[in-house]
């Protein structure tokens, strides 16, 4: 499902990050784990194609995305890849159900009202359809921004540091509603994290090392 | 939701920002648009009104002033010629002139000029009757479309005239006999849609009476302007007082003929030449220059007051372009100072499965709405100016300025504003479309 060899990537002016190579299958939940400084938000960014890496190869569903071009590239994206970040950000002259739609719109797919709804609901924010991201708690905030990572169901879910920035009470819900929705719509659910919290709920551990 | 959606949706979101372009945009674009109406239609009023005049005769003084007199009837008179002097004019024999229209000015009503002419002066300008029919009789008067609507005149009407242009209820003519409208002209979009025409006699028994009043004798002129009012008349006696409708068919028309009057005077003459030759172009010299009369060529003086006109709007609409320049940079400095704050979003975009493209596109798009919703309301503002300003132009213009008219100009100017807000929008577009994704989502995480 995702598979990644030899990745290597360079920030500029920096030394390069070697990748250990990642092989994940379909419908699997993972947790990537590292203390801060050791790349796990770039190799998130490499597997979601939001970075093109130096060298070495990332394959999603048999795609070589690595080998995509940037356009061909945002749309594999927004259709297959559903990420959920450390902080939601969101359009913030839309209401929730437009924002939704328009991850829908974007990516080339039909808008489907009835679909953003089930997903509002699934994730207990039916109340928030018309809401403008400003009204939204932070809690509220994350799940909506999950509710955006699923909306086209999407083959694999990854997620930046998605519990960080919660209390311990939001933390096990977010965690249970990522798990509970990626099983929902069969897909591979990766989170990156430093945050020990998520440790005992996950069997499937990728531990990155300093470099 | 789609991308023309989104950006309106982003422009609302800031209110202040887009009042603030919409209003530049909408001043500049008002302005050109004014500027546009008015010229346009102040020219096309001196060109419907040349009637193929080709030269003006009168008394000596000002020729501009003759011409916007004569022809415009927006000026006093610069004085009378006498019939004896203007009798060359209208012969029929004339080497050089084809047509001549004798003018007699000096009294109007609800300041409307009365001019005393013969009814070849109708034709000049094309004018039909619409109701009734031209006069035949000293009294009769023939008024134009617009008189008629807002002097509130009908057929059968009698009404006593002023003097001078102003209605100021000084210097009217309170006694012996009043002038009837025997027909109303269809609109013609020329000056005679303002002017209430008659015989050239009854100009004369007009001022007869004056001369006979106050004992001035000979200088017409020197009551033409703030003239005192009247007083004593119970002396005279008009036998026709009462004209009923059935009349004003019936009425015999008056022979009169201009020439068996030499004593008497006339305000001008419109002439008209056979051919454009060398005789033509030195004719108006040689009046000037050998007699007591002035020539003025209408195209001429037109050009001159073109001019001076020219010269104040040019600077009005150099200021306009000024305005919507700065709107452009207004535009330009909003969308690109908005990106800082909306990196965020511009990444989330392509997360979303947006392309560099998408965010080109969209900041392209809300430059575009600006410029057009700009556009839209610098029209409005410019007609709305038309129709506010357009009373006080009228009264001294002598020319209603319409509100309802489209210039193809004004589309010139859409392509014109859409441009701007494309070049205006182009950086900011560009720059969003290099928005770094990755490094604006780790939040300065990095590696």
């Amino acid at each position: 499902m995702i598979r990644t060899s030899s990745l290597t990537y360079q920030y500029n002016g920096g030394s390069a990050m070697r990748f250990p190579d990642v092989s994940i299958e379909q419908g699997a939940h993972y947790l990537i784990l590292g203390t801060s400084g050791t790349g796990k938000t770039t190799l998130l960014h490499l597997l979601s194609g939001l970075l093109a890496p130096r060298a070495g190869a990332v394959h999603i569903k048999d795609t070589e995305i690595s080998k995509m071009g940037e356009a061909q590239l945002d749309a594999f994206r927004g259709k297959h890849i559903g990420i959920v970040f450390q902080v939601p950000h969101f359009i913030a002259a839309l209401t929730v159900s437009e924002n939704l739609q328009l991850a829908q719109k974007l990516p080339g797919n039909t808008i489907d009202v009835k679909r953003i709804e089930s997903v509002l609901t699934q994730l207990n924010l039916s109340s928030k359809l018309n809401a403008y991201p400003s009204q939204l708690s932070q809690g509220e905030k994350q799940r909506v921004s999950i509710a955006r990572a699923i909306i086209n169901s999407p083959a694999v879910i990854f997620a930046d540091e998605p519990t960080s920035a919660l209390d311990d009470k939001n933390c096990t819900e977010v965690t249970a509603l990522l798990k509970q929705t990626a099983a929902d719509n069969n897909a591979t659910l990766v989170i990156v994290t430093h945050d020990n919290r998520l440790k005992s709920e996950f069997e499937n551990k990728i531990i990155l090392e300093e470099i | 939701m789609n991308l023309l959606k989104l950006a309106w949706k982003n422009l609302r979101s800031k209110p202040l920002s887009m009042l603030l372009n919409l209003m530049l945009f909408g001043l500049g674009v008002g302005l050109v648009v004014f500027l546009l109406l008015i010229n346009h239609q102040v020219n096309k009023n001196f060109e419907n009104n040349l009637a193929g005049i080709d030269l003006v005769v009168g008394a000596k003084g000002s020729p501009m002033q003759m011409i916007l007199c004569n022809m415009y009837h927006i000026d006093a008179p610069t004085g009378n010629i006498s019939v004896k002097d203007a009798r060359p004019f209208f012969n029929a024999k004339h080497p050089v002139v084809k047509q001549a229209i004798p003018l007699s000015l000096g009294d109007s009503y609800k300041a409307y000029r009365i001019v005393g002419t013969d009814t070849t002066f109708v034709d000049l300008y094309d004018g039909k009757i619409a109701k009734g029919r031209m006069w035949r009789q000293d009294y009769d008067v023939v008024i134009g479309s617009l008189v008629a609507d807002r002097a509130h005149l009908h057929l059968g009407d009698q009404f006593y005239s002023s003097h001078g242009l102003a209605d100021d209820g000084i210097n009217v003519h309170d006694h012996g006999q009043k002038f009837r409208v025997v027909g109303i002209l269809e609109s013609s979009q020329t000056v005679i849609d303002q002017l209430i025409l008659c015989n050239t006699p009854t100009i004369w028994a007009v001022h007869d009476h004056e001369e006979h009043d106050h004992e001035e004798v000979g200088d017409h002129e020197s009551h033409a302007d703030g003239h005192d009012g009247h007083d004593g008349h119970e002396g005279h006696d008009h036998a026709h007082h009462d004209h009923s409708d059935a009349e004003i068919e019936d009425a015999p028309a008056r022979v009169f003929n201009l020439m068996d009057h030499p004593e008497e005077s006339i305000t001008s003459i419109l002439v008209k030449f056979r051919n454009r030759g060398i005789q033509a172009l030195n004719f108006p010299r040689a009046i000037n220059e050998q007699t007591d009369m002035m020539a003025a060529q209408p195209s001429w003086q037109i050009n001159r007051v073109r001019d001076m006109m020219g010269s104040g709007t040019d600077m009005l609409r150099l200021l306009a372009m000024a305005i919507i320049f700065v709107s452009a940079i207004s535009l330009f400095i909003s969308l690109f100072s908005s990106l800082r704050g909306r990196k965020y979003e511009l990444a989330i975009l392509r997360v979303m499965g947006g392309s560099r493209k998408t965010l080109f596109a969209l900041i392209i798009l809300e430059g575009l709405i600006l410029a057009v919703l700009g556009y839209l309301l610098g029209v409005a503002l410019g007609h709305l100016g038309v129709y506010i300003l357009g009373g006080q132009l009228e009264a001294s213009y002598k020319y209603s300025f319409s509100p309802w008219i489209w210039l193809k100009e004004e589309y010139l100017i859409l392509l014109v504003l859409l441009l701007l807000g494309f070049v205006a929008s182009l950086i900011p577009a560009i720059k969003a479309s290099k928005t770094p994704i990755s490094e604006t989502l780790s939040g300065g995480e990095g590696a």
